[in-house]
């Protein structure tokens, strides 16, 4: 019995062995007739289920040995070639099975290494991998990193602080101006954004003096290193309002080499977009001639509203950049023209709040400014752990002329010229000594004019107000500090001398109005000053206190009686780093500080056609105080990054600003009257990387409330002034074929006037931006804005503004696009917003709908 | 023989980077997660840490060794203005892992190069230590790309792979590898857990392992065992060589904890030595 179950067993083996197919062969390649090894090679059912597999080996044989293969078909892949697909149901083994060649593409979901990293003070971001395909520069892509905050300017900050440089490879070549180079380099010619943490841009101060400020560094593509990159775009078009013909292009040239950088760019326009903003220089400190313009006759701005909209402009700029590593130190040249022609129309309604009722002024306003800019920078600089040698010499020539034609209750036409010359040379040197001792010199001269004519025609009379403003300013100054175990103490010492002549002259003003018209006197002063600064700095703790002390002597060409002062103005900081993620700084000062000089002119000047100002007749001195608070946390593996900032000041002039309405005229004098302002400010960011759809979020919001005090029609009023803003934003590319960007910001502001307070009025701004890409070389952009606006008390106004691009890229070189904008042909917009005790409605015209066709070419 | 093994290696291209995020339990019970990449061709894959990489190949030349530590000191040492001197290795490029995979299909095998304890090794093994069974059903999305799972007892741990037929690579994460597609997910009992994060074509050179010499061949179970006793014996064993040390841990906030023992069977990802006595 045993032996005959045995034999059944047997059987049955035999039986099943007997049916096994041996599914076998070979792999070997079309055209070479090589075998191909690693090649997967799969049994599927009928079902489409995998029934056994194998690898191919080195000779291209395969083998496996299945009970049936009937309604089976074998697989054959290999990463390059096609795939086989061979049914088995007639199929003789060994098989040979050849393959043909062909790209495996893969699915577009790269995300490789960590898309922000930290090391030591550095932070690393991956450009890549915030990039949407909607980007061109690599501020496109700054402005998705969380943490990173780019201002509607093109001004950068990092945890809410501005940055301090911003280095191409480790080179500063353009300074303060990097909008050239975020709106002009490619992202895709960058590999990675560094954020270097608490930089100190001087290596001679390093590790005696503490920064609380970032610095960026772009880090390009190998490709990119060593050569000149180029791209340019050309586009023409057609708008229907203004009605005519429209351009838009721009090249671009950089150079990275070890030796030698140069950024070169051409841009011209007239789509509304503002050329002169990309070459202003963020750390450009207020110049030491300190004049400003006392003739303001300026085109009327649309806030609330994407200024390409609102801009009608013909636009232009050239920038040269150029920096050459000479030994251990480097020369840099920077060169800039911009022209900018902008008209703007705008129907105005302006409403005074008086206490006996208010005045309202209407206003038809057309107006075309020009204006030229020609700046030119040279610097040499030796930055080394013992010296630092800086020597800058600049100059500026503007000249601007506004022409503005206003109808309504008084019918005017202004023509304003307004050029400006400036020139000035720093020269900075600063040497260590032993690692502990420094030795600083500082010297600045700087000279500038600023002339000023208006010519009113009004009531068919004619008004000319000309202005003659020039000043020379000199700061030498030299400074000794040391520094052991963490303290450094240093004073500095110096002398400050400025000199200023100012001359106006109104030969015929409204007979309404009474007082001098002309203005002939020198402000001048010699400062001696003092600045002792203690600093403390050891592991996470850095604390600094500075306390300048000055005597200055004031002289006025009899005009005004001369006087001295002596100032000081202590100030506080410190800040703590407890562990690496967080950092926290609080900051303060006291102290008293001379009035602005510009402010001392006893006779009038006419600054519009409808205002005179009328400055102080004696000089007096300032008093404020100020704190602030700054708290940052980071966690740069979850792409975490939060900042808030809170500031309250106080200030206290002797002096109070009063307006007097005198028929349709405005004067603006100064009474002396105690005046107490305050100022409160908050502001928090919070940004996040969203991994799962390769994007980036960011919330924000901000809140400020302003008290400010002035004398109207001889009433004193007191305003105080509210604003709140929220702000969201979110982007990423959810699908292989979809990418997306979309904004919101809610803002509301009220104006409280001796305690009445006025209604909030808030504005709502909304945009989405859908990119999809139907096949590799098919690119298409939807995008809509929409914006409601209090005009007055719960009345609304709604815009809504449709914008579409399609792209088409030939090659890697060469794409063409078009774009249709305002589809929906909106052309006018309203508004209202309060100025200090008045109120302001106003109609714009928005740039039509427009159509632009433009071709772009990289190397 | 072997340095033309070496040259032909050395020109081998790969075609396909991927890159896994790691995770797996340590002593103290946490999880501790990584980031490794792989590059394979056709034929042959290295897997690998890109941090680990990167130094190794700078410290296989003498100036590159130079290098490195001038860069550690930048980088991890901070000297206070006081003068006093302090080292945070994290806040440097240092290597957390010492593990690489090469797998040639040609050879039919493959080779782990690992720090044991406190010793450099590396041992070979045949490709057909590893196998699979389909399971059809199981079916998960990785970056966009449909796999299948596939299930193996491999050196201690039943490890569940998914793999995609549609990138007919035979690799996968770590020692991972011989399914009709690449692996791109794969997790075993215990919580060892691999997941792609990331894919993308390259051409990037498979290099041999740097520092080669340093390495001597070993006996994985011995070489495990041995690392085993390494680490709950550190003190002991560095104080025998005639040093002395005292080390102990501390949590996230400083404080002195006790060490826990390392047990292979909880910790090692192939904790077969200790299944076969």
């Amino acid at each position: 019995m045993k032996g005959f179950i045995t034999y059944l067993v047997l059987q049955f083996v035999v039986a099943v062995a007997a049916a096994q197919v041996n599914v076998a062969g070979t792999v070997i390649e079309m055209e070479t007739y090589e075998p191909v090894m690693g090649a997967s090679v799969i049994v599927k059912g009928a079902d489409g289920k995998i029934k056994k597999y194998s690898i191919s080996k080195a000779n291209g044989g395969f083998a496996m040995s299945l009970p049936s293969v009937a309604g089976c078909q074998l697989e054959v892949s290999v990463m390059g070639y096609a795939k086989k697909t061979i049914p088995l149901d007639n199929v003789s083994f060994p098989i040979e099975i050849l393959l043909e060649q062909e790209t495996t593409v893969l699915k577009e979901f790269a995300v490789k290494a960590d898309r922000i990293r930290e090391q030591g003070d550095t932070i690393t971001y991956t450009v890549g991998s915030f990039a949407q395909q909607q980007d061109r520069s690599i501020g496109d892509v700054l402005k998705r990193m969380p943490g990173i905050n780019v201002e509607s300017s093109g001004k950068i900050q990092y945890q809410g602080e501005d940055i301090n440089k911003f280095y191409i490879e480790g080179s500063d070549l353009l300074g303060g101006k990097y909008g050239i180079a975020t709106n002009g380099i490619s992202h895709e010619d960058v590999g990675a954004v560094e954020v270097m943490e608490n930089h100190q841009p001087m290596q001679v101060l390093s590790g005696i003096s503490f920064s609380d400020k970032a610095a960026i560094n772009l880090k390009l593509k190998n490709k990119t290193k060593a050569t000149w990159s180029f791209h340019g775009d050309a586009g023409g078009g057609y708008s229907w309002q203004p009605e005519g013909a429209i351009w838009d292009g721009e090249l671009f040239a950089m150079a990275v080499m070890p030796n030698f950088q140069n950024i070169t760019t051409f841009k011209s326009n007239n789509i509304g977009e503002d050329l002169s903003a990309q070459a202003t220089d963020f750390f450009a400190s207020r110049r030491g001639t300190d004049l400003s313009q006392y003739v303001s006759v300026s085109l009327p701005g649309v806030p609330n509203l994407n200024r390409k909209r609102t801009l009608f402009n013909r636009s232009a700029l050239v920038s040269t950049n150029a920096l050459w590593k000479l030994g251990r130190g480097e020369f840099k040249a920077q060169i800039d023209y911009s022209f900018n022609r902008v008209t703007a129309d705008a129907a105005n309604i302006t409403t005074y709040f008086l206490n006996e009722g208010n005045r309202v002024v209407t206003e038809n306003r057309s107006g075309v400014e020009r204006s030229h800019s020609l700046s030119g920078k040279f610097i040499y600089e030796l930055n080394q752990k013992t010296a630092f040698i800086n020597n800058t010499l600049k100059t500026n020539i503007d000249w601007d002329d506004v022409r503005l034609g206003v109808t309504g209750s008084l019918p005017n036409d202004q023509t304003a010229s307004l050029p400006d010359y400036y020139v000035g040379n720093d020269f900075k040197l600063i040497k260590r000594f032993n690692g502990k001792h420094l030795v600083t010199f500082i010297s600045k001269n700087e000279w500038e004019s600023l002339p000023q004519t208006l010519s009113v025609s009004i009531n068919d009379g004619l008004m000319r107000q000309h202005v003659k403003d020039h000043a020379f300013y000199t700061n030498e100054s030299a400074a000794y500090a040391f520094s052991v175990k963490g303290i450094t103490i240093s004073l500095e010492g110096g002398v400050k001398g400025y000199f200023r002549t100012l001359n106006t002259g109104l030969p015929d003003m409204p007979e309404e109005i009474p007082g001098m018209t002309t203005n002939v006197l020198s402000t001048n002063y010699l400062t001696l000053y003092a600045t002792p600064k203690f600093e403390y700095w050891v592991k996470r703790v850095n604390f600094s206190l500075s306390t300048p002390v000055s005597f200055a002597h004031y002289t006025f060409n009899k005009a005004l009686a001369n006087c001295s002062e002596v100032y000081f103005s202590p100030s506080l900081s410190l800040n703590w780093k407890p562990n690496n993620p967080v950092s926290v700084s609080l900051r303060g000062g006291t102290g008293r500080s001379p009035m602005d000089l510009n402010l001392i002119h006893p006779g009038y000047i006419m600054t519009d056609y409808r205002s005179f100002r009328r400055g102080m007749d004696a000089f007096c001195s300032s008093t404020a105080r100020n704190v602030s608070a700054n708290l940052s946390y980071k966690h740069t593996r979850h792409g975490l990054f939060a900042n808030a900032y809170v500031l309250h000041s106080w200030s206290h002039n002797p002096y109070t600003l009063e307006q007097q309405l005198y028929g349709d005229y405005i004067i603006y004098s100064y009474s002396a009257a105690e005046n107490h302002g305050r100022i409160f400010m908050a502001s928090g960011n919070i940004g996040k990387t969203l991994d799962f759809i390769r994007g980036s979020a960011n919330i924000s919001g901000s809140f400020s409330n302003h008290k400010t005090h002035l004398i109207s029609e001889m009433s004193p009023v007191n305003s105080v002034g509210t604003v709140w803003s929220v702000g969201a934003k979110i982007n990423g590319s959810p699908l292989r074929w979809l990418s997306f960007d979309y904004r919101l910001l809610l803002s509301s502001n009220q104006l409280s006037i001796n305690g009445t307070n006025a209604s909030w009025l808030g504005n709502m701004e909304n945009e989405l931006l859908l990119n999809i890409m139907p096949y590799r070389k098919w690119e298409w952009h939807v995008s809509g804005e929409y914006y409601r606006n209090e005009l007055t008390s719960n009345q609304f106004k709604s815009m809504f503004l449709l914008d579409t691009k399609l792209i088409y890229r030939l090659n890697k070189r060469l794409e063409l696009s078009a774009v249709l904008s305002n589809i929906f042909n909106q052309r006018i917009y309203n508004y209202t917003i309060y100025n200090q005790i008045s109120s302001f409605e106003s109609q714009r015209w928005l740039r039509g709908r427009e159509l632009l066709i433009s071709i772009s070419l990289r190397k | 023989m072997c340095s033309v093994a070496v040259a032909a290696m050395a020109q081998n291209k790969a075609e396909i980077m991927v890159s896994y995020d790691t995770s797996y339990p340590n002593k103290f019970g946490k999880v501790i997660t990584g980031k490794m990449s792989l590059l394979a061709s056709s034929t042959d894959a290295k897997y690998f840490n890109e941090l680990s990489l990167w130094v190794d190949s700078l410290k296989s030349t003498p100036e590159g060794k130079a290098q490195y530590k001038e860069i550690i000191k930048k980088t991890c040492m901070t000297v206070e203005p006081d003068g006093t001197v302090s080292f945070d290795l994290s806040k440097g490029p240092v290597k957390q892992t010492d593990s690489y995979v090469f797998t040639n299909l040609a050879g039919e095998s493959l080779t782990h190069y690992n720090k044991f304890g406190e010793d450099y090794g590396y041992y070979t093994e045949p490709l057909s230590e590893m196998q699979w069974t389909i399971v059809e059903d199981s079916i998960t999305t990785v970056l966009a790309y449909e796999c299948i799972m596939a299930e193996s007892d491999y050196h201690g741990r039943h490890w569940k792979a998914w793999f995609t037929p549609e990138l007919p690579l035979q690799f996968g994460p770590w020692k991972l590898h011989g399914l009709p597609g690449l692996i791109l997910k794969a997790e075993a009992n215990g919580g060892f857990t691999f997941v792609a994060t990331g894919l993308e074509r390259t051409d990037r050179i498979m290099s041999p392992m740097y520092m080669q010499a340093d390495y001597s061949r070993v006996d994985r179970k011995e070489a495990l065992k041995n690392a085993e006793y390494f680490a709950n014996n550190e003190e002991r064993i560095m104080n025998a060589q005639g040093q002395n040390v005292k080390i102990y841990s501390t949590d996230d906030e400083g404080n002195k904890i006790e060490t826990p023992e390392y047990d292979g069977l909880k910790h090692n990802i192939e904790p077969d030595y200790k299944l076969d006595k």
